[in-house]
């Protein structure tokens, strides 16, 4: 059986797995190994499992979500999250759909110390999604915003995915940095307008807007400060040169840990409530990471992402058709991979054939950071595209009272947000590259 | 007979249930640690310039141990991802035979990856290999993480005994 | 058609990968009339983690691995003696040495491998943001580190070894979290240190670099054993000590010149450490040497012997 057979038996058997409940992770796993075995052999699939598990759960960049998750814990579980959410609605709740605003920007906020979107999802959404609940949004536009607004996690710096686009086409990082920020705050715009839009279509999926009195506003003012000064500290301090941001994940948790216990809010019980509420959403996100990385070696030894690649980047149509056939391309393989893997591979494919043709005369090191930024820019998409979207995966494992039905019906402002966003891009490469000749 | 297996089980279960717990609380206390010392290190590191030799790779190695002592509870609760949409209209008959059946793969892969873990460790423990700073075995972490894999695969497998044979799986 | 699964660390269009491992697929390649060919997967394509790949060539997961073995730590005790402070000048020199000290004392610690070559780097260079001529200069600074060896040696020169994986040091020296790293040239390309730094310092020319790391390109010992006498044959013309020297010539030596000048084009200082106080360098790290002595006679070898021997080879391969 050739690859391309084996390739796409994987993929149609990790779908009907996934349609018969599943769990994801097994989903990709099952078919992955099968796969795997295939193209080489038990012998080597077995020895591959021997090393896989543990390099997988050892990577220094993934170690950081049960640390993020333990902080979000001990923020929520601390009293200091509802601090928070009552502080945004005393200012966002006047407008109509305030508060699944506030969930974007925390996530803006959070994405600009975390570089992962699976960390910024989960992390905000512990701690944004019960507070959103209470107040009456509809579960469909608080996943859905939730789930959206972490994308943002791997397109703001600092960004793992982007520090390992630019090792492999050998970009400056900081350079790559400036170019990520310009279409970052494009999205965020276009999230919160995607937001305002929606609402005033449906505007029984989010409560009617309320004035906060004066003294609501100052009380509310009063308990947030804890939040400002650990995000100012971990912000200073990333930004400052005191710390890596994987460390950040470190200190903020236990920053978060300490004034929670200041303020009278930490007891054993709330400490093992925090404990066992990080086990099960680390767990979860670790469970589909092993059973990616199966999928992810798989489709690596089949070979067929970068065949599949170098087919779409070798077709004979005008550069703009190839931009968008590459673009494409990235939405239906972001269905089977991790966008880390997704780069690994077919970056070094498509890569010379982008520079080599010609968009509006940018010279190559433009074009280099230009298409870096709406290759990052795809991956988010395919986190939140159906049929299979990490992050709204994530997101609705944390919210077990929405059908993922609901959570993708809600999406869908969101990614006409997003397609809008990418024609822009596409047309316009003054936006993503504005800041960096500025800059440098 | 299905009754007295059953009842058995979810006695089973229940135990199983406290040691998943145990095991969570444990994997946190790690996470906990890690980030204390992290913090040390920066703290060493930004101030007296004497970071905490290997603070990389003592997060990396306990990580993955903290990671798979959490897997047995994320099981016991059952918040593993699924889709749903596709099984929308089914009776919760057929589901709860499905999620049954998942349940059942999962304790499969567990076992199976719990015993490549183990071989990786003994292979390590033999040849020596160790961390690159503190010189820690690589065997610990491998062999530290077995306990976990292998408590997933027997709470799936309860489970999926639960979910398979009774009619209604209370505390599944 | 033999098919052999090549794996490694380093992304597809970093210049080892171009200049050597690309160039030797080829090779082999025509030799055997395309009987043989390579598929390559870079940057850890097929999943683990660096130290892994020595295990994944020896268990046959993959069939040949381009690796650091001393990413294992404890595993390649008797090799590792090539990473010592102050000990190879050229990577020619070192590659050829390597080769024939492993063939001859420490094929023990490549079971189930066959090396097909072997080499090391041009040496470290350390890459600051600000100047460092003297040992005074390194009180205090940060700097991170690429191997075991590496960092003690930056830990008795006084300085502070900070570890980190390789993409994150530039965004890293440029917020200040670090202040220096040590990397081979070959490695400034992809990472664009030379874009951040405004210093480069190596040793004086000619003369032992300051550090080094030790490279394995091996083949699963049964995958060789299955080929046919002909492609055998292809094989072993293109391994050795000559396939050796070549890789660290053209891999690392080559480079040096051209990647140092695109440093140079950006208005930085690459500099050479006054002899005399590289006298003061070596003294300060006399110390990693005699823990590796220790080390190596844990291990049941001798170390002194085997330090005395790497030497006398290094003396032989010097021209
Ligand atoms: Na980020
Ligand atoms: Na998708």
């Amino acid at each position: 059986m050739s690859n391309l057979n084996i390739g796409i038996g994987v993929f149609i058997m990790m779908l009907g797995l996934m349609a018969i409940r599943i769990p994801i992770g097994l989903s990709m796993f099952i078919p992955g190994a099968l796969g795997y075995m295939m193209i080489a052999s038990d012998l080597a699939l077995l020895n591959h499992l021997k090393g896989a598990v543990y390099a997988r759960l050892s990577v220094y960049d993934l170690s950081v979500i049960p640390l993020f998750m333990l902080m979000g814990a001990f923020a929520m579980h601390g009293g200091l999250s509802k601090a928070l959410f009552e502080f945004s609605n005393a200012i966002l709740g006047r407008f109509k759909g305030g508060m699944a605003m506030a969930g974007v920007l925390a996530c803006a906020a959070f994405g600009s110390i975390s570089g992962s979107s699976v960390a910024t999802t989960a992390t905000i959404a512990q701690v944004a999604y019960p507070e959103m609940r209470k107040l009456n949004y509809s579960g469909r536009l608080a996943t859905a915003a939730l789930a959206t607004g972490g994308t943002m996690g791997i397109l703001l710096p600092p960004s793992v995915t982007l520090m390992i686009y630019a090792i492999i086409t050998e970009q400056n990082i900081t350079k790559m940095f400036l170019a990520a920020y310009a279409p970052a705050l494009l999205a965020a715009i276009g999230y919160l307008l995607a937001i305002a839009v929606y609402v005033r279509i449906y505007p029984e999926h989010a409560p009617a807007p309320s004035k906060p009195t004066r003294q609501e506003f100052l009380a509310a003012a009063k308990n947030v400060w804890p939040i400002g000064l650990i995000f100012t500290l971990v912000f200073g301090g990333i930004y400052g040169g005191i710390f890596t941001p994987t460390e950040g994940a470190s200190i903020g948790t236990a920053m978060t840990f300490l004034i929670a216990t200041i303020r009278g809010n930490m007891s054993v019980p709330v400490l093992k409530k925090s404990l066992l509420s990080t086990a099960q959403t680390s767990g979860m996100i670790f469970m589909i990471f092993i059973g990616a990385d199966m999928m992810n070696a798989c489709l690596a030894l089949s070979q067929l992402p970068n065949e599949l690649a170098s087919y779409v980047a070798n077709a004979h149509i005008s550069p703009v058709a190839v931009m968008f056939a590459i673009m494409l391309f990235y939405v239906i393989l972001g269905c089977v991979m991790d966008e880390m893997s997704m780069i690994l591979l077919t970056v070094p494919v498509i890569f010379p054939v982008i520079i080599g043709l010609d968009f509006f005369g940018l010279p190559p090191s433009d074009k280099a950071l230009w298409f870096g930024v709406l290759i990052l820019m795809v991956c988010e998409i395919g986190m939140i595209f159906p049929p299979v979207g990490l992050n709204v995966y994530i997101m609705n494992g944390l919210a077990k009272d929405v059908p993922m039905s609901e959570t993708y019906k809600g999406v869908i402002p969101f990614l006409i947000s997003d397609a809008i966003r990418m024609v822009l891009l596409i047309a316009f490469p003054g936006i993503t590259l504005w800041l960096v000749h500025r800059l440098t | 007979m299905f009754f007295f297996m059953t009842t058995s089980n979810s006695q089973v279960l229940k135990l199983l249930g406290k040691l998943c717990q145990i095991s969570a609380i444990f994997g946190g206390l790690i996470l906990v640690a890690l980030a204390l010392m992290t913090l040390a290190s920066v703290i060493g590191r930004a101030f007296f310039s004497s970071p905490i030799q290997g603070d990389i790779e003592l997060v990396q190695l306990g990580c993955a141990v903290c990671v798979a002592c959490f897997l047995p509870y994320t099981q016991y609760q059952r918040a593993n991802i699924i889709v749903d949409f596709f099984t929308d209209k089914c009776s919760d008959n057929t589901k709860q035979f499905l999620d049954g059946f998942g349940t059942l793969l999962i304790g499969l892969c567990f076992s199976l990856l719990a015993w490549r873990l183990a071989v990786g460790g003994l292979v390590n423990k033999e040849n020596g290999e160790t961390s690159m700073l503190m010189s820690i075995p690589v065997w610990i972490p491998y062999l530290l993480m077995v306990p976990g894999f292998t408590l997933t695969a027997l709470v799936s497998f309860a489970q999926s005994i639960q979910l398979l044979f009774s009619k209604n799986p209370e505390s599944v | 058609v033999v098919t052999l699964k090549v794996h490694h660390f380093l992304p597809a269009a970093s210049s080892f990968n171009v200049r050597v491992i690309q160039p030797w697929c080829e090779k082999i390649a025509k030799e055997s009339s395309g009987e043989m060919v390579c598929q390559i997967y870079p940057s850890m394509q097929l999943g683990g983690t660096p130290p892994q790949l020595v295990d994944q060539v020896k268990d046959g997961v993959v069939d040949i691995v381009w690796v650091i073995p001393t990413y294992a730590a404890g595993r390649f005790t008797k090799s590792e003696v090539f990473e010592l402070p102050f000990l190879t000048a050229s990577a020619k020199q070192g590659s050829q040495a390597l080769w024939e000290y492993v063939q001859k004392n420490a094929m023990d610690e490549y079971k189930g491998i066959k090396p097909l070559f072997m080499h090391t780097t041009e040496g470290y260079v350390l890459h600051s943001n600000k100047q460092v001529k003297t040992l005074e200069d390194l009180k205090g600074l940060k700097i991170r580190s690429a191997t075991r060896i590496n960092a003690k040696l930056i830990a008795s020169l006084g300085a502070t070894p900070v570890q980190m994986p390789l993409p994150n040091v530039a965004d890293s020296i440029s917020k200040g979290v670090i202040d220096a790293a040590m990397v081979p040239w070959e490695g400034v390309p992809a990472t664009k240190i030379h874009e951040i730094v405004k210093y480069h310092l190596d040793a004086p020319a000619g003369g032992p670099r300051f550090s080094n790391s030790i490279f394995l390109f091996g083949m699963n010992q049964a995958k060789y054993e299955s080929l046919t006498p002909a492609l055998k044959k292809v094989i072993d013309n293109n391994s050795g000590l000559a396939t050796s020297a070549w890789a660290g010539a053209t891999g690392f030596d080559a480079i040096v010149e051209p990647f140092s000048k695109m440093a140079k084009d950006r208005g930085n200082t690459v500099a050479s450490l006054a002899p005399a106080e590289l006298e003061r360098w070596k003294k300060a790290s006399d110390n990693v040497d005699d823990d590796w002595v220790k080390e190596a006679n844990a291990k049941g070898a001798d170390g002194a012997k085997l330090l005395e021997e790497a030497r006398a080879l290094l003396k032989k391969y010097e021209k």
